[in-house]
């Protein structure tokens, strides 16, 4: 009996770090993801769509 | 699909595109070059890019694929790139309500290369462990296990880990815990 929930509270204590990391990994990741798209990026695009064909090779 | 509506759907993209490139390699600059090459070679593709097939996944395996080709071409890098992570990731002051973003980007700084894709492609880039195995070229049950070893040693370099026996510390708890207006 003892045995098992010790297992299950182990388990349960994985479960939450498991949990925490994501967590704290997904706020940081996203305040990233949240950041304005630089200027130069949509300027290539911009470029890029004008130029229409622009294959290389 | 039109030109228009490619360019349209790429720029939707960047933004997780960026917070991979960034978390990878630890550095805004260098991510940044790697955001670009990957525009321009999805340009340059674009005609052999399947409409119906996932657009993310193709740009994520285009930026990893860039970002082994400049790591191997700068061996020297490597150490850099496996190394502690330069506090230098844009965190705007008014983002202070995540107070540990330096402790994220150094604790992933120091994870295995491989272990660290892994991790931000299932974990925060909501790709599944199949989307994972494919964009890395490995089986599916060793992205498990990258994932899983990342999550782990994540959790000892954040110190998430220590009450994991006894129940979570209050810290730990504060983490899982959405913020809410009370407490």
């Amino acid at each position: 009996m003892n045995d098992t929930s010790g297992k299950k509270n182990k388990a349960s204590g994985h479960q939450v770090v498991k949990e925490a990391v994501s967590s704290k990994l997904k706020a940081y990741y996203d305040d990233i993801a949240r950041q304005e798209v630089p200027q130069r990026f949509l300027d290539l695009l911009a470029d890029l769509d004008k130029a229409g064909g622009g294959k290389p090779e | 699909m039109s030109d228009h509506q490619f360019r349209n759907d790429l720029i939707g993209f960047i933004p997780p595109l960026r917070a991979f490139a960034i978390s990878l390699t630890g550095k805004v600059d260098r991510a940044d070059d790697l955001v670009q090459e990957t525009l321009l070679k999805a340009w340059a593709n674009r005609e052999s890019f399947e409409p119906g097939t996932k657009l993310k996944a193709w740009l994520f395996t285009i930026l990893r694929n860039e970002f082994y080709t400049v790591f191997r071409k700068r061996k020297r890098e490597v150490e850099d790139a496996d190394g502690i992570i330069a506090a230098n990731v844009g965190v705007h002051p008014e983002q202070d309500g995540h107070m540990d973003l330096t402790d994220m980007q150094q604790a992933l700084g120091q994870l295995p290369v491989d272990q660290r894709e892994a991790l931000l492609l299932v974990s925060a880039s909501d790709m599944s462990y199949e989307e994972a195995a494919v964009i890395c070229g490995v089986a599916v049950g060793t992205i498990k296990s990258r994932v899983n070893r990342a999550r782990a040693r994540l959790g000892e370099l954040l110190h998430l880990n220590e009450a994991s026996e006894f129940g979570p510390e209050p810290e730990v708890k504060a983490a899982l815990m959405p913020k809410t207006g009370h407490g």
